[in-house]
């Protein structure tokens, strides 16, 4: 990316994010001054970097810096990873990032400061812990003071996992629309009509607060309501503690999705899964640069995507089934802060969006990855979706440097099942096809079958 | 003060500034009272209480 502020970072007055020499560094401000000495002269700064709560940083002093007469200092943040959106969350990721959001505000009213905005956004996951990452979103507490971040918090989190709790958890994917947060109006509209009895919180966070919303809607001079305005110390704690039973009592929906139980059921060899992963593991480890980042595509519950993560590399496991990121998000082990669980369909990737297109980036902006794995997704793709393997090639070169793919052929029970229901129309569904598609763009490495099964495991390196 | 521009740079809205107050309220009442029950509760240890704690904190959760 090139040098300069980032193109998401110019709402607040505070300061701004800017990138150089490939290092992310935070203006702050003058304005700013007062709530930034706070942060740190209160001790809040300490007690939330020490829970991991909040990003770190160190104040630096950097040459080569335009001329800057807002400037107070430039911080460096502990570097993230790898950005993610909240429209690539799962459910349990959304909810936990909403419940960090809510714990740090209560931590914050004790050290007389409070977060003046509540954007999801400005929480990302490093492996599967959430961080907040905006330093600047801390002012002081002044008591009588509303949540100016309250109806961003409730639009950000609540109703979006209200709506999911009601329908299903694709409903997440609609933050990708709404940038700023699903909308009270929109949420009263959407929601079953029992909605505001059956969870708590739903009646006052998103039917009330829709209702005072609409009715005040326009009436806003400043004198006008002034008095009501007015949230006591002891309101505003109890309001924290409202929305996160709220939060807590939100839980996914129990619907079935294709891939929840995908290894349970499925009569996938055992002989076949062991030597796939020796393969996989034999692979990555044959790579003369060793992988820092690998994306595995089609990651199910993060199985394979453990052997990268075991061996170093953060490892980003995609999958379209919001169910499997979920499973793989709240499941716990040595590899946590390297596993990275993320919802997308390789299909219709995250596009660049938010304001100029350039606010939030596009899958593509944020590789390409050391090694992508592309285990048993092949026939998806081609057969499920359609996506010819020239087109499946040209956006594997784009993601990947190096690819781990698996060739599943069409006598293989699983693409069998694709093709139960319709007709065969892809001929070309074959290996020769397969491998004559890969080598416009890549190299082969390496190809093994694997044992006990028709499939063939490649490894790729772009050209 | 200046700080309070960069404080005010989002829309907070009239109407949910008067939710929070209300709703505030209520659930600081509510807060207010588990907390309270808790302590009770923890001092004397009694089951009663803790059989009451519930019947007090559900409804106004």
């Amino acid at each position: 990316m090139k040098d300069g502020p980032l193109t998401s970072s110019y709402r607040d007055p505070a300061g701004f994010v800017f990138l150089q020499d490939n290092i992310v560094y935070r203006q702050i401000n003058k304005v700013a001054e007062a709530d930034y000495k706070m942060l740190h002269d209160s001790g809040l700064y300490s007690a939330l970097v020490s829970e991991e709560l909040l990003v770190s940083h160190k104040e630096v002093t950097l040459k080569n810096l335009p001329v800057d007469k807002n400037r107070l200092t430039v911080i460096k943040p502990d570097a993230i990873p790898f950005i993610s959106y909240p429209y690539e969350w799962s459910f349990p990721q959304l909810r936990d990032a909403g419940l960090l959001t809510l714990k740090i505000q209560q931590i914050a009213l004790k050290h007389g400061m409070i977060l003046k905005d509540s954007s999801a956004f400005n929480i990302q996951f490093v492996g599967k812990k959430p961080v907040l990452i905006d330093t600047l979103s801390f002012a002081i507490y002044e008591e009588g003071k509303p949540w100016e971040g309250y109806r961003q918090f409730c639009e950000h989190f609540l109703i979006p996992l209200a709506i999911a709790h009601f329908s299903t958890e694709q409903a997440l994917t609609m933050l990708q629309t709404y940038l700023e947060g699903i909308p009270l109006s929109l949420a009263v509209g959407l929601l079953p009509k029992g909605a505001k009895w059956h969870k708590k919180g739903v009646m006052a966070h998103i039917y009330l607060h829709e209702r005072l919303q609409r009715k005040h809607q326009g009436s806003g001079t400043k004198s006008a309501s002034a008095p009501t305005r007015k949230v006591s110390r002891f309101s505003m704690e109890g309001l924290i503690a409202s929305l996160e039973s709220s939060l807590k009592a939100m839980t996914a929906p129990k619907n079935q999705t294709e891939w929840g139980e995908y290894y349970d059921f499925t009569n996938y060899d055992q002989k076949a899964f062991k030597d796939k992963a020796k393969l996989v593991e034999e692979y990555l480890n044959s790579l003369k640069q060793k992988p820092k980042m690998v994306w595995d595509l089609g990651a199910n519950n993060g199985e394979f995507s453990e052997l990268a993560a075991k061996l170093g590399a953060y490892t980003v496991a995609w999958d379209i089934d919001p169910k499997a990121v979920a499973a793989n998000y709240l499941k716990h082990d040595d590899t946590d802060s390297l596993m990275l669980p993320l919802v997308q369909d390789i299909a219709a990737p995250s596009p660049s969006v938010g304001w100029e297109l350039d606010e939030r980036s596009s899958l593509f902006d944020r590789g390409p990855a050391d090694v992508v794995l592309a285990l048993a997704i092949i026939h998806h793709l081609s057969i499920g979706r359609n996506v010819p393997f020239p087109k499946v090639a040209s956006t594997l070169a784009k993601i990947g440097k190096n690819i781990i793919i698996e060739f599943v052929p069409k006598e293989d029970s699983k693409v069998q099942q694709l093709l139960a229901s319709r007709t065969d129309i892809f001929p070309e569904y074959d290996e020769e096809h397969f491998e004559a598609a890969m080598a416009t763009h890549f190299k082969l490495v390496k190809k093994t079958a694997i044992k006990n099964s028709k499939r063939k495991l490649y490894l790729y390196t772009v050209r | 003060m200046e700080h309070l521009s960069t404080f005010a740079y989002l829309d907070p809205g009239t109407g949910s500034m008067i939710i929070q107050a209300l709703v505030g309220a209520v659930a600081g009442v509510a807060l207010f009272g588990r907390k309270a029950v808790r302590a009770v509760s923890a001092k004397l240890g009694s089951k009663k209480v803790r059989t009451l704690e519930k019947s007090v904190a559900k409804p106004k959760k």
